[in-house]
């Protein structure tokens, strides 16, 4: 007995010496700047370390800590409630999280598209009430601007409440309906609590981001905005292009090699070169090659790459701001670079996805006759899933960190929408601030984390891995 | 569409959607290659898409400065 867990634990042994020059490397490398980093952005450290500085960084960017804390919070609110929400449902997890998105969406969209209008509203009734306020010679100094948020936070609230709870009924009368045809409605259990927490979620989310931004940074929270705005229009597209090139090359085609080896190109062209080749192509100047073609259309000619303006406004003629505005043409021209970098990519590896299922499972279904559809529902989806998740897990991750190529599209301080979180770290190296920016890098660092573990809890359990 | 895996007539489809997505990864990356021979003066006029001609003194350029 005792020789045996001896020889056992001199196999551990051995084995850890194996592994130790890999270990090494990994907290040389890996491990320890990381916990650097933390270090850092404890202390004030402008060129040289400073004194210790506690959490006033951490404070100074995200401002207040207790509405930060309740916003992380109402977003895992959210993430339950749609679980709670979709739990019955009999659709793939992308399905679902397809249509919820698109009913959020849409609710959203409609809340603050009210919202907006209403935001425009009070603030110009309270630059009235300033200007007066100015004129009777009052003291117009920092007091009185938290006071101006607050009051802007509680009347912006009013206007949200009302759209929110006319446009959830709605939303819970659409669920329900659909729920009721598949015969899985389930109001006590699952939708009304759904509901519930999505709608408190997104009135706690609202409220709170709002206090955020009048107490923290500003260009760092925004530039959060636009990570989001990035990250998602990027993977979104490059993965379901991904998927349609992926089903062009399926199965047996002449020049497949040819067509596979263009379709990669992109992804291992240098990245610098093309950022600015995609920068002179959607540049801001009128002969541009973006605005020729445009021209040739009949079209007015854009500012592409240094235009701010948001895209809801271009295509609705709203004019909001933050969050609910979407993102600007720069940063969808931005996208577009994404999209075309990574496309191929993708499809090379959705295709050998494909091409890892089965054939006789199609032959199958097609022996009980089911169609085009049902196939690929029905065995497609569930056995790609996998590859999916893992590009979008990875896609998430590798655009919250994206840097190079915008850095490389912008054009000193015009294009502000194209700062992602990266940029704005950046910005804050080159200000000198070291103990400030590592601390805006362990808040991306976090929120990846916190991103990805979601993840991870909502899909990882639906995921068919092949039994 | 082509989903449709046993069809052979959605080869054309898929053909063309191939060949769209061939111009368009191409597009860039060939106007980079045609950037890489003009002077200066054309590389910035973005109206000329065709360089006056080929300037491989660019390469050898690039060469000596590395």
């Amino acid at each position: 007995m005792f020789s045996i867990s001896n020889t056992q634990n001199k196999e551990t042994l051995k084995g850890g010496i194996f592994l130790l020059p890999g270990v090494g490397l990994l907290i040389c490398f890996g491990i320890l700047p990381i916990c650097l980093a933390f270090y850092m952005s404890l202390h004030r450290w402008k060129p040289v370390q400073g004194r210790f500085m506690g959490l006033t960084h951490y404070e100074k960017a995200i401002g207040d800590l207790t509405s930060a804390m309740l916003t992380l919070t109402a977003l895992a609110m959210l993430i339950v409630g749609f679980w709670l929400l979709t739990r019955n449902w009999k659709e793939p997890p992308a399905m679902r999280s397809l249509i919820l998105c698109f009913a959020v969406g849409l609710a959203m969209e409609v809340l603050l598209v009210g919202r907006g209008i209403e935001l425009n509203h009070y603030v110009t009734a309270f630059q009235d009430e300033a200007t007066w306020a100015l004129k009777m010679k009052r003291e117009m100094f920092l007091d009185r601007r938290g006071d101006t948020s607050e009051q802007l936070a509680l009347l912006s609230g009013h206007a949200n409440a009302l759209f929110g709870s006319a446009l959830m009924i709605l939303l819970a009368f659409g669920l329900h309906l659909y729920g009721f045809f598949r015969k899985k409605a389930g109001w006590i259990t699952g939708t009304l609590p759904g509901l519930l927490l999505l709608y408190a979620s997104s009135q706690i989310i609202s409220v709170n981001w709002d206090k955020m931004m009048a107490s923290g940074d500003d260009d760092f929270l925004n530039s959060l905005i636009h990570t989001v705005f990035f990250s998602i229009g990027t993977v979104t597209l490059q993965i379901s292009l991904g998927l349609m090139i992926a089903f062009a090359l399926y199965r047996k085609l002449k020049g497949f090699a040819f067509f596979r080896f263009l379709v990669f190109l992109p992804y291992v062209t240098p990245v610098v070169a093309m950022a600015t080749v995609f920068s002179l192509i959607f540049g801001a100047r009128e002969s541009s090659l973006s605005n020729q073609f445009l021209a040739m259309l009949g079209v007015e000619p854009l500012r592409w790459i240094a235009d701010n303006t948001p895209i809801t406004e271009y295509l609705f003629g709203w004019e909001l701001s933050g969050l609910f505005a979407g993102p600007s043409l720069g940063m969808v021209t931005a996208i577009l670079f994404g999209v075309w970098s990574y496309t191929g990519y993708n499809a090379v590896i959705l295709l050998a996805g494909l091409t890892a299922i089965p054939g006789d499972l199609y032959e199958a279904a097609d022996m009980e006759g089911a169609s085009a559809w049902q196939s690929f529902r029905h065995i497609t989806m569930p056995l790609l899933s996998p590859v999916i998740f893992f590009r979008v897990i990875t896609g998430l991750i590798g655009t919250f960190q994206a840097f190079t190529h915008i850095y490389f599209m912008l054009s000193s301080t015009v294009n502000k929408s194209l700062h992602v979180g990266s940029i704005e770290i950046w910005r804050q190296i080159s200000l000198g601030k070291f103990g400030y920016s590592s601390a805006l890098a362990v808040i991306l660092f976090v929120l990846i984390i916190l991103l990805t573990v979601a993840q991870f809890s909502l899909f990882s359990r639906h995921q068919h891995f092949g039994d | 569409m082509f989903l449709n895996y046993r069809n052979q007539e959605n080869v054309l489809n898929r053909y063309f959607i191939l060949m769209l997505v061939a111009v368009l990864s191409l597009a860039p990356f060939i106007y980079m290659v045609l950037v890489s021979f003009m002077s200066l003066g054309e590389a910035t006029n973005i109206r000329i898409l065709l360089p006056s001609e080929l300037r491989f003194e660019n390469y050898a350029k690039a060469w000596q400065q590395a």
